[in-house]
């Protein structure tokens, strides 16, 4: 009985690690391309960044992303010497990430809208409700 | 020192240790693994490969040029384990073979990961989720009961063993999928390097040892059997603490118990339990020891330490505890301060014991109308001889200590001969002192009581000192001097006090009447000794009539 609410619970939890994982990941992508439209960057400076804001938690994260969006077009890398390690990818992003970019950029601000509608809507009405 | 490795990671070069490059590879490959089914898999991992070159670089200084296992850790822990780089689009391809591999294949292995002779015991408790020692301990059990060894045969034999990662999976019931693999991988490559830190340990006290584990291929029931002797061997040493434990706890018991006076101390004299107060007994014994706190502070290091060090060592063999560091010689010192403060109150004591001497006081007999005195004792012991739990014997029956720390002790009487015509007696008195004189009049004290009423002589049982004597060795010597011709009767009760040592008089002296002679004491047969020997006098008459018979015959011959 025990261990079958154990396990209820557990299963809950990783649902909730998923959904989390699944909101981080789509927005990640967004972030990534932001990152680079700003400035040319190699790897550890993204990686910076997105650790400041909590967004990956392990950098093996972010290669297979990287790659993924260079293989679609979205941005391109030139190779630069590096006086202190091996030589670094420095990413810049094409004109259809730029595109992307913009497309992605404006759908995400109407969904924080929609979302803030949504969940401050419903947060003063129970304030109201109290 | 630590063997190194030369690594190029994306085109740099590092210097690795063994250990640190084998968990590296480890990661690598489980990286590689991960994303083999990924396109641009390549391209991914020189990506990661540059990135843990770039993390590794940081970590060089001008004093540090080798990477280790700690930097390999970090470095693992910033990257990140395969399994949680879930964020990308293998996600639905997982769910899949999550669900086919939705039950885990669970199998019975041996474990010789974790084995004391074939991981028979330790593969069971895998499977079942349990802690491997109370299968080991049920094996135990029915070892001795007879079929517990051929059990454990009939399973050895047939249960295989767990020789890879896949399998120890299978045998603890784990999904066998990348992630659990690279994690039992990363375990295992842990245990390794304990393994390989005890075996260097080992092999700095024993070579041989090493040499015996470490041969391939070596006879492995021979290994098997060492095993079960080294089983064995601790399980002798953790009884061997309990024992040890329980001995030692009785005995700080009584030793606090006897020293503090918590409840009195308890003598187990004849299996009669005996209680008695330590202050008492401190002061009969050693006497005029003002300050006994110290006494007792220095009885308490010198027998209190030991106890509690063997406590400690019980302790330590139960519980495999390594040793803390200075605590023998510590409990050393104590023990020698204690050995100090004793031998302190003890040449004090001994000082008072120094001289001997006696007093000697006559008693003087009236002298009995007939030639005869009857010697009895006192039935009155001055102590409850039937409370046995409030007195303590000491001494073969000599010495007695009551509760209240009355103290009685047996007198020696001796029979010799006089030179006049009286009866006399005459009590030697014997005491230790710091000088003769004190121990002269310390001999005085010593109370003893004699009564005679008409031709009866009372002796008391013992004789008793005041409250305000101690312990000095006291003893007291009767002479008893018997003119020649005259008789003494000792009653049966006489047996206690006569000394024997005497050796001129024959030995059973008590329930008879004997008188003086020039040469010592000799029977007087009286009517009392009569009745009891009547029959034997019957035997020395047919006796002597078979010897008349036998001469009557003889003479009957000769005259013929």
């Amino acid at each position: 009985m025990c261990c079958m609410v154990l396990k209820m619970y557990y299963i809950c939890k990783m649902n909730l690690e998923k959904t989390k994982a699944q909101m981080r990941k789509g927005v990640l992508e967004l972030c990534i391309l932001s990152i680079i439209s700003e400035s040319d960057v190699y790897a550890s400076d993204i990686i910076n960044k997105l650790k400041e804001s909590k967004l990956i938690v392990v950098e093996g994260t972010l290669y297979p992303l990287l790659t993924r969006l260079k293989n679609e077009g979205f941005l391109s890398y030139r190779w630069e010497e590096s006086k202190s390690g091996p030589p670094r990818k420095y990413y810049q992003i094409t004109e259809i990430g730029k595109k992307v970019l913009e497309e992605l950029n404006m759908n995400w601000q109407e969904l924080v809208e929609a979302v803030n509608n949504i969940i401050i809507k419903e947060e003063s009405e129970v304030e109201t409700n109290q | 020192m630590k063997k190194t490795f030369t690594i190029n990671v994306s085109g740099i070069i590092f210097h690795i240790d063994e250990d640190a490059f084998e968990r590296l590879n480890n990661y690598i490959n489980s990286v590689k693994s991960h994303f083999s089914n990924v396109e641009g898999k390549e391209e991914i991992i020189n990506d990661i490969e540059s990135r843990i070159a770039e993390i590794l670089q940081e970590k060089l200084t001008d004093s540090k040029q080798v990477i280790n296992i700690e930097d390999i850790k970090n470095v693992v822990s910033v990257m990140g384990q395969p399994f949680e780089f879930d964020e990308n689009e293998e996600q639905e391809k997982k769910e899949e073979s999550y669900y086919y591999q939705a039950r885990p294949v669970k199998r019975l292995y041996r474990n010789t990961e974790d084995s004391v002779v074939a991981g028979v015991c330790s593969g069971i408790a895998a499977y079942f989720h349990a802690d491997p020692i109370w299968f080991r301990i049920g094996f135990i059990i029915a070892l001795f009961s007879g079929f517990g060894f051929f059990l454990y045969l009939i399973l050895w034999i047939a249960i295989p063993e767990a020789r890879t990662t896949a399998e120890r999976l299978e045998m603890r019931g784990e999904k066998v999928n990348i992630s659990n693999i690279e994690k039992s991988i990363s375990d295992e490559v842990g245990n390794l390097k304990e393994k390989l830190n005890d075996l260097t340990n080992q092999a700095k006290t024993t070579y041989k040892k090493k040499s015996t584990q470490y041969k391939p291929g070596y006879d492995h029931v021979l290994i098997a059997f060492g095993n079960i002797f080294k089983y064995f061997f601790k399980v002798i040493i953790i009884f061997i603490g309990i024992i040890l434990f329980l001995v030692g706890i009785s005995f700080f018991i009584a030793f606090l118990a006897s020293i503090f006076g918590w409840g009195g101390f308890v003598i187990n004299e004849h299996s009669d339990i005996f209680i008695g107060q330590f202050p008492i007994f401190a002061d009969r014994f050693l006497g005029g020891v003002e300050n006994i706190g110290l006494l007792r502070v220095g009885l308490f290091f010198l027998i209190g330490v030991p106890i509690i060090m063997l406590l400690y060592s019980a302790v330590r063999l139960i519980f495999n505890i390594d040793k803390i560091r200075y605590i023998g010689f510590t409990a050393f010192n104590i023990w020698i301060a204690g050995l100090i403060i004793t031998a302190y109150f003890a040449f004090r004591i001994l000082k008072d014991f120094r001289y001997q001497d006696y007093s000697k006081k006559e008693y003087v007999i009236e002298q009995p109308k007939s030639d005869i005195l009857y010697l009895d004792m006192e039935q009155n012991r001055g102590y409850n001889y039937y409370n046995d739990n409030e007195y303590v014997v000491i001494c073969d029956d000599d010495v007695i200590i009551t509760e209240d720390g009355k103290f009685f002790r047996e007198p020696m009487l001796r029979f010799e001969e006089s030179n006049t015509d009286q009866y006399q007696m005459i009590i030697y008195s014997y005491a230790r002192g710091k000088t003769r004189n004190a121990a002269k009049k310390l001999a005085a004290k010593t109370i003893y009581n004699i009564n005679q009423e008409d031709s009866l002589l009372t002796f008391g049982s013992y004789f008793e000192l005041p409250d305000n004597v101690n312990w000095r060795d006291q003893y007291l010597k009767i002479e008893f001097l018997i003119p020649i011709g005259k008789k003494i009767h000792l009653s049966y009760d006489m047996d206690e006090i006569i000394d024997y040592h005497r050796n001129y008089y024959p030995y059973n002296l008590p329930g008879k009447t004997w008188i003086m002679t020039t040469s010592g004491l000799k029977r007087e047969v009286d009517e009392i000794s009569l009745k009891g020997e009547k029959e034997s006098g019957q035997e020395v008459k047919i006796k002597l009539k078979k010897n008349h018979f036998i001469l009557n015959i003889l003479s009957c011959t000769l005259m013929m």
